[in-house]
This record gives C-alpha cells, sequence and structure tokens, in this order.
C-alpha cells in the first residue's frame, strides 16, 4: 500500500508526465530525478492495475486507461493543494468562511463588489450571502442593530431615483400616485409585489413606478429597460454592522474598506 | 331645450320595474303619470299604446338610465358595506419566471375581480412554513421530492438551465468539459438550488439574489447552472459563454411546482389555479 504522501507524489508525476511527455522535465518540475518519478509512476500502475502511458513510440502518450484517469487525478491534485492551503490558513487563524446578510434592496452592485474584493483579499474564502437573519457581517439602511454587541459603520449613501418603464416616464400620467408600486424609504408598507427581482420583473412589465437606489438600476438604465424621472429622490444612508464575533481579520479588512469609501 | 330631469329618469327606472311588482308599491296610474312626463319632456313615445310595454327606443333609454342608477349605487355604497377585497397571496422563489407571470398580471385582476392579487418572494423554508400556516394561499417552487403535509401540487413548468461562465474565464477555452474539471473551479449558486445542481461542495458561493448571481458570473468568479433566460441576453452579448460537459448526466430542465393546501376550497383561489396554468412559461 502506498501512503497518502507518496499517494500524492504518484499523482502529480502522473499529470506532469501526461503533460509534457518529457521524462527530463518532469522530472526537473518535481524536483526529483528521473528515476524517482518511474518509481511512482510505477507504483501508481500497480496500485491501479494497469498501464497509464502506452509503451510504443512516442514515448509517454497516455494510454486508454491513462486518459481516462487524467482528469480525476488533476482534480485530486488540485483538492489537495486547496486541502494544504486550507491547513495553513487554519494555522495562521485567518477565516475560511464568511457569511454576509443584508436588508431588502441593500444595493446587489455593492454586494457583488464586495465578493470580488474579498476573493482577491483570500481566494479561499467561502461566502454565503442570505437576505434573512442578521449574519456577523450585516448590510443595512438604518443605524440601529437588533442584535448586543454590534460596531455600527456608516457605508456610501445610496442615491436615490423614481423609476419606472419608459413608455411611462415618456407620457405624463393622470393618476401618478396610483402607479407607485414601492419606495425603497418605506419598504415596511403592505406591497403588491414583494421581493426584489420581482418589482425589477414588474418594472420592466411596465406596471408602475417605485423609487429605489440608483445603483440597483444602472444596467437596466443603460439598456434603456427602464428610464428614471430627472428630478433627484434623495438619498438614504447604509450602515455596515459587524459583529464581536466577525473574525479579527475580515472585521479589520473591512474597516480599512470602510475607511476608504469614507475619504 | 329642457334638460333631461335625470330624477324623472330615475323615477322611470323605478316605475317600469314595479309594473309587475307584488305587493304593488305603487298604483298603475300613478306610473302612467310617470311614464306621460317623461315622454312629454323627452317630446317622443317610449312605450306602446298602453304604457305596458317598452318600444325599441324605450328599451334603450330604460338600459342606459338603469345602467347609470347601478353605477351610482354601486358608488355610493359606504366602504364598509361593500365586500372587504380579498386577498390572494402567491408566494415564489429565487427561481419562478416571475417576467411571464407578471405579463399575465393584468389579466389575473380582471379575470378575479374584487380579488387584490400580492405576490411575495420568499425563500423555500419560508415559503413551506407560510403555505403550511395559511398566509400564502398558493406557492410557486422548485420542485423537490419532499412535499409539505396536507398540500396538492402540480407541475407549473420546466425552466431550461444552462450551464455558464464569463468568457475570460478560464474554463470557457474547453470545447467539451468534464466534471473534474468543472470542481475545481467555484460554483455560484443560489440558495435554493437542488442538491443535484451542487457539483462542488468544498468550493462554492452561495447566494441570494440571481442579479448577483449574474454579475459575479460576468466577472469570472466561477461557473453556474442558472435558468437559461436569466442569462440569454448575456449570452448574446459575448460576456457570458455556455460550457457543456461531457461525463456527467446533469438535468437540463428544472421543474417548478404549484404547491396549495388541500383544505382550500376557494373558488376564487381555484379561479387563479387554472389562470396559473394559462401563465405558465416552458423556457
Amino acid at each position: 500500500m502506498m501512503d497518502e504522501n507518496t499517494k500524492q507524489q504518484a499523482l502529480a508525476a502522473f499529470i506532469c508526465l501526461a503533460k509534457h511527455a518529457d521524462l527530463a522535465r518532469c522530472a526537473a518540475q518535481q524536483q526529483c530525478s528521473p528515476q524517482q518519478i518511474l518509481t511512482r509512476i510505477d507504483a501508481l500502475q500497480q496500485q491501479l492495475n494497469c498501464t497509464l502511458f502506452s509503451q510504443h513510440n512516442p514515448a509517454y502518450q497516455l494510454s486508454s486507461a491513462g486518459l481516462a484517469l487524467v482528469e480525476q487525478a488533476e482534480l485530486i491534485v488540485s483538492r489537495y493543494q486547496e486541502l494544504q492551503r486550507h491547513c495553513r490558513h487554519l494555522q495562521l487563524g485567518k477565516s475560511l468562511s464568511l457569511s454576509i446578510s443584508f436588508q431588502a434592496w441593500f444595493p446587489s452592485p455593492w454586494l457583488t463588489l464586495l465578493a470580488n474584493q474579498l476573493q482577491r483579499f483570500d481566494p479561499l474564502l467561502e461566502l454565503h450571502f442570505s437576505c434573512t437573519s442578521q449574519q456577523p457581517v450585516h448590510f443595512s439602511f438604518s443605524a440601529s442593530s437588533s442584535k448586543q454587541q454590534v460596531d455600527t459603520l456608516k457605508w456610501k449613501p445610496a442615491s436615490l431615483i423614481k423609476v419606472a418603464h419608459p413608455k411611462l416616464v415618456n407620457h405624463q400620467q393622470r393618476f401618478d400616485g396610483h402607479l407607485k408600486l414601492f419606495d425603497v424609504r418605506e419598504a415596511e408598507q403592505n406591497n403588491l409585489f414583494n421581493g426584489e427581482t420581482l418589482l425589477l420583473d414588474a418594472l420592466e412589465a411596465g406596471l408602475g413606478w417605485a423609487i429605489l437606489p440608483q445603483i440597483s438600476v444602472e444596467s437596466r438604465l443603460a439598456e434603456g429597460i427602464l428610464k428614471a424621472w430627472p428630478e433627484p429622490s434623495g438619498e438614504l444612508p447604509t450602515y455596515l454592522h459587524l459583529a464581536q464575533r466577525c473574525p479579527d481579520d475580515i472585521s479589520a479588512w473591512l474597516k480599512q474598506q470602510q475607511a476608504e469609501f469614507c475619504d | 331645450m329642457q334638460e333631461p330631469d335625470i330624477d324623472l329618469l330615475n323615477r322611470f327606472v323605478n316605475a317600469y320595474e314595479q309594473r309587475h311588482h307584488y305587493p304593488e308599491t305603487s298604483s298603475p296610474s300613478s306610473r302612467k303619470k310617470v311614464f306621460a312626463a317623461l315622454e312629454q319632456s323627452l317630446s317622443c313615445k317610449l312605450f306602446d299604446g298602453d304604457y305596458s310595454n317598452l318600444n325599441s327606443q324605450g328599451q334603450l333609454l330604460y338600459q342606459r338610465a338603469k345602467q347609470l342608477q347601478l353605477q351610482l349605487d354601486n358608488f355610493l355604497q359606504s366602504p364598509l358595506e361593500k365586500p372587504q377585497p380579498q386577498q390572494i397571496i402567491i408566494g415564489l422563489d429565487e427561481f419562478v419566471p416571475s417576467q411571464s407571470l407578471l405579463h399575465y398580471y393584468p389579466r389575473f385582476i380582471s379575470e378575479l375581480p374584487l380579488q387584490q392579487l400580492k405576490l411575495v418572494q420568499l425563500s423555500s423554508a419560508q415559503l413551506q412554513q407560510q403555505l403550511c400556516a395559511g398566509e400564502i394561499d398558493i406557492a410557486l417552487r422548485v420542485a423537490q421530492q419532499q412535499k409539505p403535509p396536507k398540500t396538492h401540487s402540480r407541475r407549473y413548468c420546466n425552466l431550461n438551465l444552462a450551464l455558464a461562465c464569463a468568457a475570460r474565464h478560464s474554463l470557457s477555452k474547453h470545447q467539451q468539459l468534464c466534471a473534474e474539471q468543472l470542481q475545481r473551479h467555484r460554483q455560484l449558486c443560489l440558495n435554493h438550488l437542488p442538491v443535484e445542481l451542487q457539483l462542488n461542495r468544498v468550493n462554492c458561493w452561495q447566494l441570494a439574489h440571481r442579479e448577483m448571481l449574474h454579475d459575479l458570473l460576468v466577472l469570472g468568479m466561477g461557473w453556474a447552472f442558472a435558468p437559461r433566460h436569466w442569462l440569454e441576453s448575456s449570452f448574446r452579448n459575448g460576456s457570458l459563454i455556455e460550457l457543456h460537459l461531457s461525463n456527467y448526466f446533469s438535468p437540463t430542465k428544472l421543474e417548478i411546482e404549484i404547491l396549495w393546501l388541500n383544505s382550500q376550497h376557494d373558488s376564487q383561489v381555484a379561479q387563479c389555479l387554472n389562470l396559473l396554468g394559462l401563465s405558465a412559461y416552458d423556457g
């Protein structure tokens, strides 16, 4: 039987040789002698009870069995590397997953941007976004928090606009007030269409108008699917609530982001 | 010319309807007086002979005056006496193709008079809980093996799924992909994606909302299974490309089901269920 370490080495040797079909180069990459590479591959072949490379010329072409296995091997190797990075993270006390919650209508492009930056901050971080309960990192429109021991920081203010299907904006509507579907400033009210993407679809279908953060509908405005009234509708402050149980590294990073926004 | 006397017209409608009324609330002679007065004020004939039957001209006038009376009555009815508009609440999860549902919205409200139709987006767990508690009348969700107790269900529609990544993502270079290659990259999934479509259990971002899914896909943060109609325009403008899996069977359709309580006996809700059948969108 091979131990775990030799298994990994053998798989790495197999992939490397399959990729380059060149023993010397493979050995250089794996930082071992060509002989060791061959031993590892032999061990693997014995374990799998098949030949991974064809015996004919040109040398080191994958056999059909090898072809069938190479992708799986690659996956295992990359999973192994992930696992190693994961362990290193644990040793360094870094966080590996983060749950972020947000109040309905918190502009999703900002969350997308945040996810993008978090992935650059740490590619291994697993993100979980939800709209329901308050998580260690929570974004909302109100400064008050339902939980204790929470740091509340100001985030970017969201500028609001009144938007609708272009046909509603282009013509003067006589009963404009009745076409109101939603106003993000009074989100608690009873609305016919409750739900963010649902409301956006209702707007696109021309069923009425709504007052929303501009950034939430920016791409639709650019494509001409929705149109805004020229008068501005004010701003809504947004807040970041950082619970004390939020991991220190993430919390420090978020505070740094927040300071950059506020400048 | 003399202004038509609304009061007289009103009395005409009432008197005409009392012709065969028993017990009599007005005498035949007083009715005749009203009819004659009306004919005189309009200077035309409305009745045949002895004021027992309207002529065609009179019929038209009667219908119009009656209509006005009804509408006025309706309008003047105090709000307390008016039947409260009933509300039908339909809960949806994020996958339900709301565009097609909304396309039918005007038809829904015209065929379900006195009903307020309210649509609510909920998470999968909330949907089930609120349906059982009777807070929503109808639930539309991604079909699941496990049905909540005491409910009926039926297929609403099938959504075509597409496997996609950004054009600049490294996966996009492969003509044919195997599941192993896919699993080496992050999967982006919406929170209630069926488990059999969550191919990458260890490297996966859970998202609450389809706009984020789309934006992160375009940014190249991973790959995703999603209903084709969400991605169609990005496929067309080239920011996303479709991937094809070669060695793994993956369902290409996502079924959306309608759930309602089997104790639901409201005829309006039944009508609404029928209309939902019409609005179903397979795509």
